[in-house]
């Protein structure tokens, strides 16, 4: 499933914006994005490549208040599993 | 935010192997991480309602009204027929635009297109305003129905100008004719058309490609609710939400599915079976009958003032929802006013599934001679799009 979590944004760079969330930092595009950015903001992504969404800060920190609680539950180590499969 | 570094909504991987320009090998690992509605666990029904477009990106309006339905049910309430028009609406007007995103912006990326970002981004701020024009307040995921008061002169004219938008970025000048119901038209207009979809379309024709990704994978059939509801209930290590199958088989969902008895799509699926030719095709005539289904939905939407809901209720229900990638099902148990249980079946487990479309089409595949694996490889999971990034790994020497 596609989940929303929001990334903050570094810095602006022309079309694109560096973003950061959990520690990973991301390039990605304001193309389809109507509003104006500025670093600080918070966007929601898709694809890991295209900000579709700016939201307030405390829409963002609800969301990781969320997603803390989601990956307490879930750990790396209960994602699907690789699967190798022949004919 | 604490400190999971590097957590995310995971990637696809996939691993081809080829011997002597046979797929023989596929390997498909995620890491998208599963369980996520164990968090909900524990929750107010209206806590969830609430959380649920928060927690999901892409079907953000999708995952709210199949939960929404499912808490209904099991609170025993029905919803009055324009408060589940309306949402219908907003799932189609969601359904819609990510649709137009695999066509104007993913598909044309994957044969070296410049992306319609303008045109896409025109559509999304017209289905930007079809919310407030149904629901003037501005929570319309409520439980017992937001009250509804549709502006019908404003979604008429928002919804003209979404096929104003969309209509030339698909299928160009009208003066190409109705290329969507006969297979002679359908030719025809492959021929002259400059669209994005019509380039793709017509790349995959001529590099060989119509064939490629062609399986004995079939739509899933419609569900019967009660033994649904009873899979996902006894569903304790979510082992059927990760890798679902229905009375043993494994199905596809979404454009195609959908599309599957389109005069054109059987057409089509006579010649090159489901293969990339047709599936992309699918996913044109999805974004028109797409459109067509709002501009018909529009009629059965009437104000309504929405009701107030007992939410301490103890019982069980189930929301099945159509929406951009499949059908997508929410289960839930409640006790007390509190959620005992929560499962999530999404479609992206169908079409990904270690035996579903994706690989049942990678196996034994093989490109025509103007093409790659990884191009056609790529077309092929971009045509199923899966609700999270991927990375497509190719070893020549297996």
């Amino acid at each position: 499933m596609c989940i929303a979590i929001p990334a903050r944004v570094i810095a602006v760079r022309g079309p694109n914006a560096l973003v950061e969330r959990y520690g990973e930092q991301l390039e990605v595009s304001l193309m389809l994005l109507a509003e104006e950015v500025a670093p600080g903001d918070y966007l929601i992504l898709q694809a890991r490549a295209w900000a579709v969404e700016k939201i307030t800060a405390d829409e963002a920190q609800e969301a990781y208040r969320l997603f803390d609680a989601l990956f307490d539950a879930n750990t790396q180590a209960k994602v699907n599993p690789a699967i190798w499969l022949e004919p | 935010m604490r400190g999971w570094t590097g957590v995310g909504e995971g990637r696809l991987h996939i691993q081809i192997g080829i011997e002597q320009g046979v797929i023989v090998k596929v390997a498909l690992n995620s890491t998208r991480p599963v369980g996520m509605s164990d968090a909900l666990t524990g929750c107010e029904p209206a806590a969830i309602i609430n959380r649920l477009p928060r927690l999901f990106s892409l079907c953000g309006v999708a995952q709210a009204v199949a939960g929404l339905t499912a808490v209904e049910t099991a609170l025993g309430f029905t919803p009055p027929p324009p408060q589940t028009a309306a949402r219908r609406f907003l799932v189609v007007a969601e359904a819609l635009e990510q649709t137009a995103w695999q066509l104007l912006l993913e598909g044309p990326r994957c044969i070296g297109l410049t992306p319609a970002f303008e045109r896409l981004k025109r559509l999304r701020s017209l289905i930007a305003k079809l919310c407030p024009q149904l629901f003037p307040d501005p929570i319309w995921n409520r439980i017992g129905g937001a009250r509804l008061q549709p502006d019908q002169a404003g979604l008429a004219t928002t919804l003209a100008e979404m096929g104003e938008c969309l209509h030339p970025a698909i299928w160009g000048e009208p003066a190409l004719g109705q290329p969507w119901q006969e297979r002679r038209d359908f030719a025809h207009w492959l021929d002259q058309a400059a669209t994005p979809i019509a380039t793709l379309l017509r790349q995959v024709q001529d590099c060989g490609l119509a064939d490629f990704g062609r399986c004995a994978t079939t739509p899933l059939p419609t569900f019967d609710p009660e033994q649904l509801a009873q899979r996902l209930a006894g569903d304790d290590g979510q082992m059927f939400c990760a890798r679902p199958d229905w009375e043993g088989v494994v199905y596809e969902t979404g454009a195609l599915a959908r599309q599957w008895d389109e005069p054109l799509i059987a057409a089509l699926r006579a010649d090159h079976g489901n293969g990339l030719l047709t599936r992309w095709a699918a996913r044109a005539l999805e974004s028109r009958a797409l459109l067509a289904e709002l501009r018909e939905g529009l009629h059965t939407i009437v104000a309504q003032p929405g009701a107030a809901v007992d939410v301490t209720a103890t019982g069980a229900g189930l929301g099945v929802v159509e929406c951009a990638r499949g059908r997508l099902a929410h289960w839930v148990a409640l006790a007390a006013g509190q959620v005992s249980r929560y499962r999530i079946l999404a479609p992206t487990e169908w079409n990904l599934h270690p035996d579903g479309p994706l690989f049942q089409g990678l196996i034994q595949a093989r490109t025509g001679q103007d093409a790659t694996i990884r191009h056609a490889a790529t077309l092929l999971v971009t045509a199923l799009d899966p609700c999270v990034g991927f990375d497509l790994t190719i070893d020549e020497g297996s």
